[in-house]
């Protein structure tokens, strides 16, 4: 995570950094692998 | 295909949970999708938009292939040879797969599109995506052939194939994502968390 120091001389998480912000990233593409997944075992079952 | 689906019930019971499983990831992923490709400065937001539309059009399609395909199975043990009702039923499942193949080219053309634009993936799955979703919609073309069982459906499989690919492409660079940096939108690298040098 990208720490930046603030007037107060102590640390936060950098704008756009947030902990919900990365894993709403990882939950889409746990999406994604999920439905590869699922499409290629029905392609194998019927191909 | 009445003696196959007559023998191979579970199959098509997998098959058809699969499309009920698919609704939720395919919408998730795309609202998902548009959400990220506005929170990364909006380049793309209108492909992401085109990929959400076409995604819950290919949704609605795919529901109404599953249901002729329910249509189609649950009689079939008990036939012993093709009633009308069941010709239609199939007939009728093979034109709806038929018309999945061009929203979902739409939907691959979209979310390639959308992803590149905001940074999120490289060059190399946008041609994937505008050259598999190209193919789907040239199989969707061709819907009456297909439903009628004409081989012009295999034009269609390699583009099948790049969107499993991509979907793989995407989702692991997505996971494995370190944060989404501001100041390092539009570039694939910040997406996923690799170094530019490595």
């Amino acid at each position: 995570m990208q720490i930046e120091q603030g007037p107060d001389q102590g640390t936060r998480p950098a704008p756009g950094v947030s902990p919900a912000g990365a894993t709403t990233v990882r939950v889409v593409g746990a999406a994604a692998i999920a439905l590869a997944t699922s499409v290629a075992i029905q392609n194998v079952m019927f191909g | 295909m009445l003696a196959w689906h007559a023998q191979n019930r579970v199959v098509v019971a997998i098959a058809v949970g699969q499309e009920a499983l698919h609704l939720p990831l395919l919408l998730g992923f795309l609202t998902g999708l548009h959400g990220l490709v506005a929170r990364r400065g909006g380049a793309g937001a209108g492909w992401s938009r085109l990929a959400v539309a076409a995604g819950a059009t290919y949704l609605a399609v795919s529901a109404l292939y599953a249901v002729l395909w329910i249509g189609a199975v649950l009689p079939a043990a008990e036939l012993s040879e093709p009633s009308p009702a069941f010709e239609l039923a199939w007939q009728m499942h093979a034109a709806a797969f038929a018309l999945t193949l061009p929203a979902l080219g739409t939907t691959f053309i979209g979310a390639a599109l959308a992803a590149h634009a905001s940074g999120l993936t490289p060059r190399w799955q946008r041609s994937l995506g505008v050259a598999g979703g190209g193919l789907l919609l040239v199989a969707g073309a061709g819907g009456l052939a297909i439903a009628d069982g004409s081989a012009w459906l295999f034009v269609g499989l390699p583009g099948l194939a790049a969107w499993i690919v991509w979907l793989l492409a995407t989702g692991v660079r997505l996971v494995r994502a370190r944060a989404d940096r501001p100041d390092e939108r539009r570039r694939p690298d910040a997406a996923t968390g690799t170094s530019a040098q490595s």
